[in-house]
């Protein structure tokens, strides 16, 4: 199987830095892009593979830490170890609290910066892990009409057939006709997988109100 | 006996209308009477016309007299000098008259006899090989008669003794004496200097004060010394002989007695017999008194002291002056340092995190790259191309940081006041490169319009640099709230004429305040939340202090322009 190859963002305004940290990177066998600033990372399409960006706090025009609220605002879940020329505390957590990775000091040691990379890297592993495995949920449970979603969601709250019935004023005859639609589509019988595969969407569990 | 000379001379020309001839004869008195001087004497004024003879003195009076006798027995004479005792013995010669001055002895003895009341015993000594035995007799005569109206007992002690045993005598001398010298004693001695040494002596040995009868004052350890005024003598002969000019006849003219008789006390011996200086003799002078430079010559002394007091005062005056004026300049100028370094520092504080910054660039990348060197040489042996890269990498980044220190160095060094010639370009690449770390840090973007072949400046650099940092850190802030395109300031320099460089900063911000660009040049005034505001009031002085203007308005197209005028140089060229 081929393992994607992890790829590391560099992005800072001062070429030594970005020279050095590439070098580093690369030499740990990671591929590495660097930017020279926050906008021209900005404009990049989110990686497919996980991925992980180094990016410095201080940068004329966008700094760091907008850039982290903009990827924010477009939706973007990039894994972020912030370098900084300044000790800011209340920057720092700022970033933290924004969902960086880290929050390094220059000048940094090289092992600081793999450390947190080798981190953030496996964040986002798992994050595009979870997210692969939201989306596939979300796919299955797209194939749902409106009606059977209803249905689906009651039935992961734990009610019965009749009280579904009851609760959508459909007989429950045509309740247990939907369920099967659903097991037929989702290809889960057990209530106990639709809850996993609900989590697994992100749909709220505790949806309806128990009569 | 220049004096003498000088006082008769004056008298005659003052009184006689005709010029009038005088020969001198000086016989010392050390000088033997002489058999073939007498001759020579003769030989000489045997022709010559001789209107008078005036004879001065004891040896002179001796001398005089057979002199008129041998060669001109029909000259008037006038005999000065001499005691009136002693003038009665010449009475009786045919053409003659005196200036008599006795009271030599007797003056003398009378103060000394006031200054030393209860004296019992009165010491005389006298001689030496100049005085004649007839001297000493005399002398002696007006001694010893003062000593017997007195009471006292009288003990000559001239005589051929040693010194030695002149000293023992006067060691021996009971209390309540005193002693009188007449004249220079202890025979031998020929040399003034010698003779005030031995006379020192024997004022250290005696037992009692001394007083002296002398031809001329010397600090010979006398209490008091009689002496002689001899221009005033001179005076009072040259008047006599106008008188037996006038007269035709010697004897028609009345001797006189003279007012050259003169005391001098010495303050220092009348200490050391506790003598009391109240009683002194009206007219005398009391000489040596410590603290009586003042007192005796009080009204000169304060004339001078006023006058180098005010002299003094004028100096010193004119000198503070001076250290006032220069320290004031000074002053004013240490002042404008102060206000520069304190804008530098102020600039420096805003700008150090931005320069901390700036330092972390290369040291960040320098670490780095060490440890990637290390990394490979760990795994086994790093390519030698490649660690031969990263070595060169670090190498850079050291300097560049260097540099930055220097930078930083630059900034905070003070006390440069001196002018050199730039360039517009020069000035303002300096500047930049001090500030672009704050204009990267702040999101800024600065922009160049200098015009082609710009006259050059004479400014100190440093404090040029200072207002164009002032300028664009201003305009940093007017800029703070504005969003990244706004974010552009423009340094425009351009010639107007000649003589003058126009410069100016601009931004883009909201522009100057209603109230408008003067209230801004108030010192203190500020609208930043942070930043001192004096930055303004510095750079209007620096620009003044360099013979320019400064300026704002509102630039068209949004923000505002604050822009200075500088006088031109011409390089010359080389």
């Amino acid at each position: 199987m081929n393992v994607p190859q992890p790829l590391i963002f560099v992005v800072d305004d001062d070429a030594s830095v970005r020279r050095s940290l590439a070098r580093l990177l690369r030499h740990e066998g990671y591929a590495v892009e660097t930017f020279t600033s926050a906008e021209a990372y900005l404009e990049h399409p989110a990686p497919d593979v996980p991925a992980c960006v180094v990016l410095d706090v201080r940068m004329p025009g966008l700094g760091g830490l907008e850039l982290q609220q903009a990827l924010a605002g477009r939706g973007r879940v990039d894994q972020i170890v912030f370098i900084t020329g300044h000790g800011d505390v209340p920057m720092c957590a700022q970033a933290m609290k924004a969902g960086a990775v880290d929050f390094l000091p220059k000048p940094f040691t090289d092992d600081a910066l793999l450390e947190a990379v080798a981190r953030a890297l496996a964040r986002a592993k798992t994050r595009q892990q979870k997210h692969a495995v939201r989306e596939r949920a979300r796919a299955r449970l797209a194939e749902l009409t409106p009606r059977e979603m209803e249905v689906f969601r009651h039935l992961i709250a734990g009610l019965l057939n009749k009280q579904i019935g009851a609760a959508l004023g459909t007989a429950e005859h045509t309740v247990k006709l939907q369920r099967g639609q659903i097991t037929a589509k989702l290809g889960i019988t057990a209530v106990a997988d639709m809850v996993r595969l609900a989590q697994q969407a992100g749909v709220p569990l505790a949806a309806v109100e128990k009569t | 006996m220049v004096e003498f000379m000088e006082g008769f001379r004056d008298e005659l020309a003052r009184q006689w209308p005709a010029p009038v001839a005088i020969r001198m004869e000086d016989i010392s008195p050390d000088a033997p009477a002489d058999a073939t001087f007498d001759a020579w004497l003769e030989q000489k004024y045997k022709n010559r016309r001789i209107d008078l003879i005036a004879a001065l003195e004891g040896p002179g009076t001796k001398l005089g007299v057979a002199f008129r006798n041998k060669v001109r027995p029909a000259a008037p004479m006038v005999l000065a000098g001499i005691s009136a005792g002693r003038y009665e013995v010449f009475r009786s010669l045919p053409n003659v008259t005196g200036v008599t001055i006795d009271q030599n002895v007797r003056g003398l003895l009378e103060a000394a006899a006031r200054l030393c009341p209860g004296t019992k015993h009165l010491f005389f000594v006298s001689g030496g090989i100049k005085t004649t035995e007839e001297e000493r007799r005399l002398w002696r005569l007006d001694a010893e008669q003062f000593a017997a109206a007195e009471g006292m007992e009288f003990v000559d002690l001239t005589g051929p003794v040693t010194f030695a045993k002149l000293l023992e005598q006067v060691r021996a001398m009971p209390p309540h004496s005193l002693l009188l010298r007449r004249d220079t004693i202890v025979g031998g001695l020929t040399r003034a200097s010698d003779r005030t040494k031995a006379m020192q002596q024997i004022s250290e040995a005696a037992n009692g004060p001394l007083f002296t009868i002398a031809d001329a004052y010397a600090e010979d350890g006398s209490n008091g010394t009689g002496t002689v005024d001899y221009r005033q003598m001179g005076k009072e002969v040259g008047a006599q002989t106008v008188a037996v000019f006038k007269a035709g006849d010697a004897s028609a003219v009345p001797p006189v007695p003279s007012a050259a008789f003169r005391l001098s006390f010495d303050w220092r011996q009348l200490q050391r017999w506790g003598l009391d200086e109240k009683r002194l003799p009206p007219g005398s002078d009391l000489r040596f008194r410590q603290p009586g430079l003042w007192e005796a010559h009080r009204g000169t002394m304060i004339g001078i002291t006023a006058a180098l007091a005010v002299q003094t005062a004028l100096i010193i005056a004119l000198l503070l002056q001076r250290r006032w004026r220069i320290r004031a300049e000074s002053a004013l100028r240490q002042q404008r340092e102060q206000l520069s370094h304190t804008l530098r520092l102020a600039t420096m504080t805003q700008m150090a995190s931005s320069l901390a910054h700036e330092l972390n660039q290369p040291l960040t990348a320098m670490v780095t790259n060490a440890g990637t060197a290390r990394r490979m040489i760990a795994r086994g042996g790093g390519d030698p191309a490649e660690l031969g890269e990263i070595l060169q990498d670090i190498a850079a980044d050291g300097q560049r940081a260097g540099e930055v220190i220097r930078g930083i160095r630059g900034m905070v060094r003070r006390g440069e006041t001196a002018l050199e010639i730039v360039t517009v370009a020069e000035l303002i690449v300096g500047v930049r490169r001090m500030i672009e770390p704050e204009a990267r840090a702040r999101g800024c973007l600065i922009g160049e319009e200098i015009a082609p072949g710009l006259p050059t400046l004479e400014v100190n650099t440093v404090q040029m640099q200072q207002v164009l940092l002032n300028l664009l850190m201003n305009a940093f802030d007017a800029m703070e709230s504005a969003g990244s395109a706004a974010r552009r300031v423009v340094i425009r320099a351009e010639a107007e004429g000649d003589a003058t460089v126009c410069v100016s900063v601009r931004d883009f911000g909201p522009g100057l305040p209603p109230e408008g660009a003067e209230k801004l040049f108030e010192q203190y005034y500020t609208t930043k939340v942070h930043g001192l505001g004096m930055g303004l009031v510095i750079v209007r002085s620096i620009i003044e202090a360099h013979g320019g203007s400064l300026g704002a308005a509102n630039a068209d197209g949004g923000g505002a322009r604050f822009y200075f005028r500088l006088p031109a140089v011409r390089r010359v060229a080389t």
